[in-house]
């Protein structure tokens, strides 16, 4: 009799649990992030999405075409590490199979497949996160980010150095332990970080005036291309705008690591020229910027910055005496030129007119083919509103990019894989442990996001160590 | 002597109670909405772990969760009666488990009205005074484990994981540790335990990086609001709270009643000395002043401007700024004693807050969301704040940048107070012609600028010149031009920019045309028939009266101190 009850009891307690409506649906699940057709690379962490709408479960089966996970949770899936690597591990495809329980009807989407790219991805990124904000700013910081563990760590919150700002964190070629960034304010400097060393650099000296600002490590980790900007701020009164960063005049220089001088020339110091965002080529040889007429400066929206070329000289530090314009950037404004690691191609930001185009809606990667002088906008990379910043890994096989596709207003971090062919796949957001959750509720922007091959042997002791002693340049 | 002790040590706490109730909850009500406004508490399990991962970060996510009930400020004023009563009891019982006796209790009251003190300034935060409620009552449970082994492992792992949870105050906790140990059982391995703790401190402080910022290591960097403070005002105070302990220990055996009554007397008389001295009014008055803007509630500004004159200049914003919102502003802006065009706004390194508050609702919303982030990043150290997120979201729905203004509202869904706010503002954007009929939002859509031009706080008049010239119809920004017009005496512009309406001219306007017309030479007679003839008599009685009272400003401000004459001729900015 009792046997015969709990029997009952079972079988009723099953029902309940599996009364839910089935139903299936042609649509592709509402998942975020969304990872329908992005490709990954072998190496990268569990791809974990929450559903953007109410739900009593999720279940999602994860299947290489040998092998599956299943994986259920209430409001997204979580993925087991283990689990999730030992199916990247021999996997060239993902299909990805949602059924989301709400209102006691289960719906099963249409599945959905990722690319595995055996292209592994460097260690990780790093990036500065900060509000979105105007003059003033509250609590921001350098941190760096485990691609493979979903692992954020802190390099430097300005918490612990009297609120200063920090910014222009950069990599010679991705490599950690020759690295520098800047910290402004009281007791500030250019951090420089080279193969277990750090001194604090006052980069201002009389023949500069102004501290160097934007960053481009030569190749070989010896000399750091910069530019020096006197940097205004106006801010917009009609909707469609918000605010403008402009500048009042800009020169390159290059800092000599081993000799600790900061080299300028005439030619990059043109008087009727901007020069600013400087980029060295992949051999090191070529020194990309981007240069403007000033007269165009006095209205704003007229300004143009077209791209621009110098020979460079490692051995001697010398620059050429020829600039050769590589694209005047048709009617619009190029900036934040980034050379491929491996000589292929330069990625620019292209935006209407202007220098700072991440408050510029209309900004858009473009892509420049060094081999055959091909240039074209990204549209697999592109959307409707603001791409901005973005770097190459180590070897040229992914980017990463600054977009505010989301909400029009923070920035969020995409990576995209390129092939052989110079075809750049969907890219795909940051992966996140508890995505949903961590980039709805985060009010701050990430900024200048760069791979790193390792992770950043430099703690805060070290940095605030460093701070006590700037080190004066001299100009050459 | 005897009852009189005995009675006092059952009366005092609930006279603390009564007394800090009403002083915060109905003296310093606005100081309690102010800064409840200017915090945030999410119901989200994010936002603490974010919180509470912190140095400090227990109490302070405890106390911001108390802080969000000053929206009610009776019931605000009740949670800091509370604390602070319940730091009194937890001195008071640390004083007695340490003496045996209730030697010297009225000590017990110092750092309650310490802290209270301390709370008058509204950039103290309650997280420190949460954090010694905290300490105190941590040291007594600890002391009434009797078992020797496990009160030192409860020291040594408590007083830790104290100072992780509460910051800096847990030293308060530690020194009532050893006082009573020492006091009574003198136990080594308590004594043992506590030394333990201090050397762990010490190395965490070395080792972990917020040793580099001394505030943190403190304070955990929330018991002020800014990172600025102090410390050493800290240091007092715990001191202050260490001396309370420590002489009664020391004077147990010498203290009489009439030795308690005599503190007692000490206590109260140092405590009506000082908290009167310390009462704000002008802040008060200054935030009561604000949060009434901030609500849109323009005429209890204006009849709290009526009862008493605004004592500041943001106040003087506020009333203003009313007075143009109620289309009051023609005719009495002259009402109210005004000194000059710095009554109207304040240039941007000045103020963020009440000017914030000036641009938003004459339409210059891009420029008042400015405003509302940059005070979100200063004012609010590390933390968001109900009058910024609320206010970003409105600005970001009014420019229609809807995906901002949902993630805005969408986190201030996960508050106790804003949640139906932020659900009526999601509705309405759901559809954007809804927002073009609000009576508000809607008019702000209409009244932005057309056009971008530079902006510069420090010429909000040539601001509002623009803003009028690319939108007549903006009557707010209109008004406020002319009330800059007439408190820069600037007549001629005033003149030129005038509307005569078919009623006729307010008040104000009227004297100020009046003036014009008679620089001018300009016939009454020739003007149109809705301009009050009566005006211009008034006008000459004024002059007349000038000349008698030979340029004597009280003598004319008795009959004439409400006229724009009376303003051109003797105030001076």
């Amino acid at each position: 009799m009792r046997k015969s009850f709990i029997i009952i009891a079972l079988t009723v307690a099953l029902a309940a649990c599996t009364s839910a409506d089935k139903r299936t649906s042609d649509q592709l699940p509402p998942i975020f992030p969304d990872y329908a057709g992005v490709t990954v690379p072998v190496n990268i962490a569990p791809l974990n999405f929450d559903v953007t709408e109410p739900a009593q479960r999720v279940e999602a089966t994860i299947s290489n075409g040998s092998e599956q996970i299943e994986v259920k949770g209430r409001s997204g899936v979580s993925i087991l590490p283990r689990k999730w690597r030992a199916l990247l591990a021999e996997a060239e495809k993902l299909t990805v199979t949602v059924a989301v329980t709400a209102d006691k009807v289960r719906t099963e989407y249409a599945p959905f497949e990722i690319e595995v790219s055996r292209d592994s991805i460097d260690y990780g990124l790093c990036y500065r996160r900060v509000d979105p904000g105007y003059e003033y700013y509250a609590r921001m910081g350098l941190y760096y980010y485990d691609l493979g563990e979903n692992e954020e760590h802190i390099l430097i919150e300005n918490t612990l150095m009297g609120s200063s700002c920090v910014n222009c964190h950069s990599f010679a070629k991705t490599n950690p332990s020759r690295m520098m960034f800047h910290i402004r304010g009281k007791n500030g400097g250019t951090l420089l970080h080279l193969d277990g060393e750090n001194a604090l650099l006052n980069t201002k000296t009389e023949a500069t005036k102004v501290s160097c600002v934007y960053p481009s490590w030569h190749p070989d980790g010896r000399y750091i291309a910069y530019s020096i900007n006197d940097i205004k701020q106006t801010f917009h009164n009609v909707p469609s705008q918000i605010l403008d960063v402009y500048d009042h005049w800009s020169d390159v220089v290059i800092y000599d690591t081993e000799t600790g001088e900061l080299n300028t020339y005439p030619i990059l110091s043109d008087t009727t020229r901007f020069e600013t965002f400087p980029s060295f080529s992949a051999d090191g040889r070529t020194l990309y910027f981007c240069s403007a007429d000033p007269k165009a400066a006095e209205i704003l929206p007229e300004v143009r910055y077209e791209l621009c070329s110098v020979e460079f000289d490692p051995a001697t530090g010398e620059v050429g005496d020829q600039i050769t314009t590589v694209w005047d950037g048709d009617g619009a404004s190029l900036l934040f030129p980034r050379a491929s690691y491996d000589g292929r191609y330069v990625m620019v930001t292209r935006s209407a007119y202007g220098t700072f185009p991440i408050w510029h809606k209309d900004a858009d990667l473009w892509l420049i083919d060094l081999r055959t002088g091909e240039r074209r906008a990204l549209d697999e990379l592109n959307s409707d509103n603001t791409e901005s910043y973005h770097s190459w890994n180590s070897t040229s096989r992914w980017v990463v990019f600054s977009s505010r596709r989301i909400d029009g207003l923070h920035t969020r971090p995409y990576i995209a894989h390129v092939d052989d062919e110079g075809r750049f796949s969907k890219p795909f957001l940051l992966p996140h442990d508890r995505p949903l959750e961590w980039y709805d509720g985060l009010m701050q922007s990430y900024n200048i996001p760069e791979f790193i091959s390792g992770p950043i042997e430099l703690s805060p002791s070290d940095i605030l160590q460093a701070e006590a002693g700037a080190v004066e340049l001299n100009a050459r | 002597m005897k009852q009189i002790d005995k009675y006092a040590r059952l009366a005092l706490p609930v006279l603390l109670a009564v007394a800090a109730w009403l002083f915060f909850g109905v003296l310093y009500r606005w100081h309690l909405l102010y800064f409840e406004g200017n915090q945030l508490f999410f119901w989200t399990a994010d936002y603490a772990r974010e919180t509470i991962g912190r140095l400090g970060g227990l109490g302070e996510y405890v106390t911001r969760f108390l802080v969000q009930f000053y929206h009610l400020p009776l019931l605000g004023g009740a949670i800091v009666a509370l604390m602070l009563v319940a730091l009194q009891q937890g001195m008071q019982r640390v004083i007695q488990r340490a003496t045996s006796s209730n030697a010297l209790w009225p000590l017990s009251y110092v750092p309650s009205i310490y802290y209270w003190v301390l709370l008058c300034d509204e950039d103290f935060t309650p997280v420190g005074l949460l954090a010694m409620v905290m300490a105190v009552w941590v040291a007594i449970g600890f002391a009434r484990i009797n078992n020797g082994w496990l009160r030192s492992v409860a020291t040594l792992v408590g007083l830790l994981a104290l100072w992780l949870a509460i910051g800096g105050a847990a030293v308060v906790a530690l020194v009532a540790v050893v006082a009573i140990e020492l006091a009574t059982k003198r136990d080594w391995r308590v004594l043992a335990s506590a030394a333990i703790t201090i050397a762990s401190v010490a190395v965490i402080w070395h080792i972990h990086p917020w040793h580099l910022s001394n505030l943190l290591m403190v304070t955990g960097g929330t018991y002020f609001r800014h990172l600025d403070v102090a410390v050493d005002v800290f240091y007092k105070l715990w001191a202050a709270t260490a001396v309370a302990i420590i002489v009664p220990i020391v004077a147990a055996r010498f203290v009489r009643e009439w030795i308690n009554v005599v503190a007692l007397v000490a206590v109260i008389g140092a405590a009506v000395a000082t908290l009167p001295k310390h009462y704000d009014a002008n802040s008060e008055d200054t935030m009561a002043y604000y949060c009434l803007t901030r609500n849109g509630r323009w005429n209890e500004v204006i009849e709290r401007a009526r009862k008493h004159d605004p004592q500041t200049r943001p106040a003087m914003i506020c009333l203003n700024l009313s007075l143009v919102m109620t289309g009051q502003s023609g005719e009495r802006l002259f009402d109210f004693p005004q000194y000059g065009p710095a009554g109207l706004f304040m240039t941007y390194d000045e103020d963020l807050i009440f000017c914030g508050e000036v641009l938003f609702n004459l339409g210059f919303v891009n420029e008042a969301q400015r405003y509302a982030y940059e005070m979100m990043v200063t004012y609010s150290y590390l933390q968001r704040s109900a009058f910024t997120m609320t206010r970003l979201a409105e600005t970001n729905m009014i420019a229609g940048r809807y995906e901002v203004a949902r993630k805005y509202l969408n986190a201030l869904k996960n508050t106790l107070f804003y949640r139906s706010w932020a659900e009526n503002l999601l509705e309405l954007m759901d559809t954007p012609e809804a927002i073009d009929e609000h009576r508000m939002y809607g008019k702000l859509r209409r009244n932005q600028p057309v056009h971008n031009f530079p902006f510069f706080s420090a010429k909000f008049d040539k601001m509002l010149e623009e803003m009028v010239d690319q939108r007549p119809n903006n009557r707010e920004a209109y008004e406020y031009l002319m009330a800059f017009y007439l408190l820069y005496k600037n007549v001629d512009a005033f003149a030129e920019r005038l509307i005569i309406p078919a009623k006729g001219l307010p008040r104000a306007y009227e004297e100020a045309f009046a003036m014009v017309c008679r620089i001018n030479r300009v016939n009454p007679a020739t003007l149109p028939a809705n301009i009050n003839r009566a005006t211009f008599e008034r006008l000459e009685r004024y002059i007349r009266a000038y000349d008698m009272s030979g340029n004597n400003p009280e003598v004319m401000n008795k009959d004439w101190g409400r006229s724009y004459w009376f303003y051109t001729n003797f105030i001076r900015f």
